[in-house]
């Protein structure tokens, strides 16, 4: 066993290294690199048929690359650790195979290996990868049982291409848990993207770095106006002078939401950090993994952050947030730092001229319309008294600076206040039917508590100074910015637009049925399919049973296929169907003769070259003469390249 | 090889009936995953516990999309050996000791691509061999049974077998074809030690049935040559009679007989020393006589091999 494996073996060091490729990406350049060090002098020991370094200096030599690992990760399990330890194995087995069975069980491995890139990545990229991945340890395998390269690939080619019905059907019907069975320990944060846990001046220019998708979202029914789409994420309640962030204070016993519109709505989300943005005002019951959280925010109770989730998700808009404050909470939201004297001048001299609260808080908001305020993602840097010198200095600015200085007010004037970070507006995707919401899409705004409605209102001042930010989306509400900032800045080219939006259509597709294919998913598929309401063991035996007799039909058509015995016959059988493509009517009963006479139209070189294939044709066929295999091929490549024409009339 | 597969084979190879020649069909062939295919079984199922577990949906696109090559490995290898005809073109025939080439010929009912082995079941030593069927051409096969003893030594059962296309299953067949071959007896040298020394010798046997003297009338026998036919008896009575000449004892022609050997000795012994003499004769060119109790044999190599392959035997 051990000499006969000789250089076939070497595809499967190639395919190993085709499968690990993607892996440079999320684990320590240096691990991907040791491997492909390994798989390749092991393909040099193949080539020079040269033996196996001895095994005990394996093993010395693995303890470095190991050790190293466990210098730079700290940790050898988890996904990062795992996969680079696996990944080291490999690369270390691979020096030490040495007979069939050997080879094999390598080959094994690399079939395991081909997923671990899926636990990093789930991109249509990824699973291009994953194809072509599986298409080189396929023909590594027919290779290693002792095919010839060619015959290899056309036995990996009917293989995958037969199995992949299969695979299909399997991967919609086959249950899916909604939960995992033990808990994966969490990985290092690697970047973080989106809202930040506070908000300081700068802090949302800083989750604005790219257009990018943040979630999207599929109404049931009608949706609410886009001016309602408040995506809340976290809430503020406490402010320092400098930045507004969550104190974890929050208690809320007596929370109502009385009246308003109810709308369902499925959301399709990466939590950040474990929060998840939710419509103005989530019902109280919220779905698993999501748990409401004080200040009505979703959180989710999965520790993996990476991985995308689909929930249900109900909400009320428009509704009235009824909540009771005792004295001890009525303090925490009116509480404020030292500091800003002339803001605080302006919320006393307010409060004083209003005769309720209602009075008094739009008069704190027409502080912002009868100032010339303008709304600016460029705004000057403030210090200090950053409140003060927004409103009565730079007066520049967008929805935190807005947002952070009319929390200010309604403090300093006496009504409770906090400030609500998340998204606003949202893009309609009329391919997919669904709505996006893109990092630039980050928003803050204010809930002030009236004292007379005992209830939380919600204020954006933005709104006021740019309507447009709130209607149509920052986009828009920023023309003058193209220039400067082309992420957001502006409206992309007509032709971009569409073919962005037909993207995005198939990548929530792709989201959708494959990536975020879960329990829930299955559950509306089988439904929509008809094949009942539940995932249950009847209705799965059913799935499969049908889906298998469907994926059978290519098997079905294969087996009947049968390859034609005679290269001659088949060439012969090729110059007919070009003759007749060419307006030639041909009888079944028609000779090579007969084929020859009706062929007399064609023009002059093609008929000449009819009469040579049809000579030796007959000539092989009818008189006997025997012809090598090389004068066939030659006699095969002359028919698939005779294209005849009809002579011009 | 686990206890429970013998039985197993033992159950299947009794079943099996001995034809001339064998169309594998469904109701011959057995297909098992091989270690290898088991492992990716293994694989298949560890990659989908993980995405049950971290919920990769692409995961389980791995995960059963190589179940699904597994499976349909299992029909690849299947019309491997499919509609596959085997035959027994012949044997050579050898003696006791050698072994015996049964040639196979294996016909394809296409061009598919085929890479077979053979192997005798049972067999002590490896027997067997492997082909390449391509292009619906067909293949032979030399199987090299060893012939422990003389006599008839049938085909044994064998087994066809492949891995491919991708070595995950083991699609095979069991075949007995009814063809039995001859084994003549081990020789073994006899220089003339052992031999009985009688006076006797000459007087045992006056004639030698030879052609100079029309001797007598005898029935004819099948293998007799038509000229010595008395077609004029056949005319007058209907009954075909031979005519048997006499020719006196020629100088140097040898007597081989069961007799020159003590009482004691065995059969097999004898036989393996007349087979040598016989051998002996013929590789001298000279002429010999073989007699076996009961029976004295016309010269001829072939004939008196046969012979002595057989004697004692029951289709003696």
């Amino acid at each position: 066993m051990n000499a006969d494996a000789g250089r076939r073996v070497l595809p499967v060091l190639f395919a190993l290294l085709l499968v690990v490729t993607p892996l440079a990406w999320y684990l320590p350049f240096w691990v991907t690199g040791v491997f492909a060090g390994l798989v390749l002098i092991r393909a040099a020991l193949v080539w020079q048929r040269r033996p196996l370094p001895p095994r005990w200096l394996l093993v010395l030599a693995l303890l470095v690359p190991v050790g190293f690992l466990w210098l730079t990760l700290k940790t050898l399990v988890g996904r990062e650790g795992g996969v680079a330890l696996l990944v080291l194995l490999a690369g270390f087995k691979a020096l030490e195979t040495g007979g069939l069975r050997d080879w094999r069980v390598l080959l094994a491995l690399g079939f395991f290996l081909a997923a671990m890139p899926l636990l990093f990545d789930q991109s249509p990229a990824a699973a291009v990868w994953l194809v072509v991945s599986l298409v080189a340890l396929t023909w590594a395998m027919a290779r290693l049982a002792g095919n010839p390269p060619r015959a290899g690939w056309r036995q990996t080619a009917t293989a995958l291409g037969l199995s992949l019905p299969l695979m299909l059907v399997l991967f919609f019907i086959m249950p899916r848990l909604s939960g995992p069975l033990w808990s994966m320990p969490p990985s290092r944060q690697t970047a973080v993207t989106g809202l930040a846990d506070d908000m300081a001046p700068g802090s949302i220019s800083r989750i604005i770095p790219a257009n990018t998708p943040v979630f999207n979202v599929v109404f049931d029914g009608a949706p609410p106006a886009r001016r309602d789409f408040y995506w809340r994420v976290r809430v503020f309640d406490r402010f320092d002078g400098v930045r507004w962030y969550e104190a974890g204070t929050i208690r809320e016993e007596t929370l109502q939401l009385l009246g308003g519109q109810p709308y369902r709505y499925r959301i399709t989300v990466k939590p950040e950090r474990r929060r998840l943005p939710v419509l103005d005002y989530p019902a109280e019951n919220a779905p698993d993994p999501a748990q409401l959280q004080p200040g009505l925010t979703w959180s989710s109770r999965r520790s993996t952050a990476e991985e995308t989730i689909r929930l249900p998700a109900e909400g009320r808009s428009g509704a009235r947030l009824a909540e009771a404050l005792d004295p001890a909470r009525l303090a925490h939201y009116l509480q404020l730092p030292p500091g800003n004297p002339q803001a605080r001048a302006l919320a006393a001299r307010l409060r004083q001229r209003s005769a309720d609260d209602r009075i008094l808080l739009r008069g704190l908001l027409d502080t912002y319309r009868s100032q010339p305020f303008r709304y600016t993602l460029t705004p000057p840097a403030l210090q200090g008294q950053i409140v003060d010198g927004f409103l009565f200095g730079s007066r520049q600015g967008f929805c935190e600076h807005f947002a952070g200085s009319l929390a200010f007010l309604a403090r300093a004037a006496g009504l409770p206040a906090r400030v609500v970070v998340g998204y606003q507006g949202g893009r309609f995707n009329p391919d997919g039917g669904f709505w996006q919401v893109r990092s630039a899409d980050a928003h803050a705004w204010v809930e002030v508590w009236l004292p007379s409605e005992e209830a939380w209102l919600r204020v954006d001042p933005t709104a006021t100074v740019s309507p447009d930010r709130i209607a149509a989306g920052a986009e828009s509400a920023l023309p003058v910015l193209q220039p400067t900032v082309p992420v957001i800045g502006g409206a992309p080219p007509a032709w971009l637009g569409r073919w962005r939006q037909m993207a995005e259509a198939w990548s929530f597709r792709w989201q959708q049925w494959v990536v975020g294919y879960d329990a829930d998913r299955q559950r509306q598929l089988f439904r929509r399919l008809g094949l009942g309401d539940e995932v249950s063991a009847p209705v799965v035996l059913r799935g499969l049973a049908v889906g298998m007799l469907l994926g059978m039909v290519p098997l079905l058509w294969w087996w009947r296929r049968r390859p034609v015995a005679d290269p001659l016959a088949s060439g012969w059988m090729a110059v007919r169907r070009r003759l007749r493509r060419a307006g030639i009517a041909l009888a079944p009963s028609d000779g090579p003769q007969d084929v020859l006479g009706k062929a007399a139209g064609l023009a002059e070189a093609d008929r000449i070259e009819l009469e040579a294939l049809t000579q030796h044709y007959i000539d092989w066929r009818y008189r006997g003469q025997p012809a090598s295999a090389a004068e066939i091929r030659t006699w095969l490549r002359a028919v698939r390249r005779f294209r005849p024409r009809q002579r011009a009339a | 090889m686990l206890p429970f597969r013998d039985t197993l084979r033992g159950w299947l190879l009794r079943r099996l009936p001995a034809v001339g020649r064998q169309r594998l069909t469904q109701q011959r062939i057995y297909l098992l995953p091989t270690p290898f295919g088991a492992l990716l079984l293994l694989v298949a199922a560890a990659v989908w516990v993980g995405a049950l577990n971290y919920g990769v949906s692409l995961a389980y696109a791995l995960a059963f999309w190589v179940l699904a090559l597994v499976c349909v490995s299992i029909l690849m290898g299947f019309r491997q050996l499919h509609g596959l005809v085997i035959a027994c073109e012949g044997w050579a025939p050898a003696f006791a000791g050698d072994t015996v080439g049964f040639q196979l010929r294996l016909t394809a009912p296409d061009t598919r691509l085929r890479r077979l082995q053979v192997h005798v079941i049972g067999s002590s030593t490896p027997v067997g061999g492997a082909c390449e069927l391509r292009g619906g051409m067909n293949a032979e096969l030399t199987l090299a049974v060893p012939a422990e003893r003389r006599g008839r030594l049938p085909l044994p059962p064998f087994e066809v077998c492949t891995e491919m296309p991708f070595g995950l299953v083991r699609a095979f067949a069991y075949v007995r074809l009814a063809e039995t071959a001859l084994v003549y007896p081990r020789p073994v040298p006899d220089t003339g030690r052992g031999r009985r020394q009688s006076g006797e010798e000459g007087a045992a046997v006056r004639f030698l049935p030879g052609n100079d003297d029309f001797a007598f009338l005898a029935d004819y026998q099948p293998g007799d040559p038509l000229r010595r036919v008395a077609w004029r008896h056949w005319a007058r009575r209907g009954s075909l009679v031979t005519k048997r000449f006499d020719s006196p004892v020629a100088q140097g022609v040898v007597r081989l007989d069961w007799a020159d050997y003590p009482q004691g000795m065995d059969a097999e012994s004898r036989l393996s020393r007349l087979t040598w003499r016989v051998l002996e004769c013929e590789r001298r060119s000279e002429a010999y006589l073989l007699r076996l109790p009961g029976m004295t044999i016309l010269p001829g190599r072939e004939g008196s091999l046969r012979a002595l392959a057989l004697y004692g035997g029951p289709s003696a």
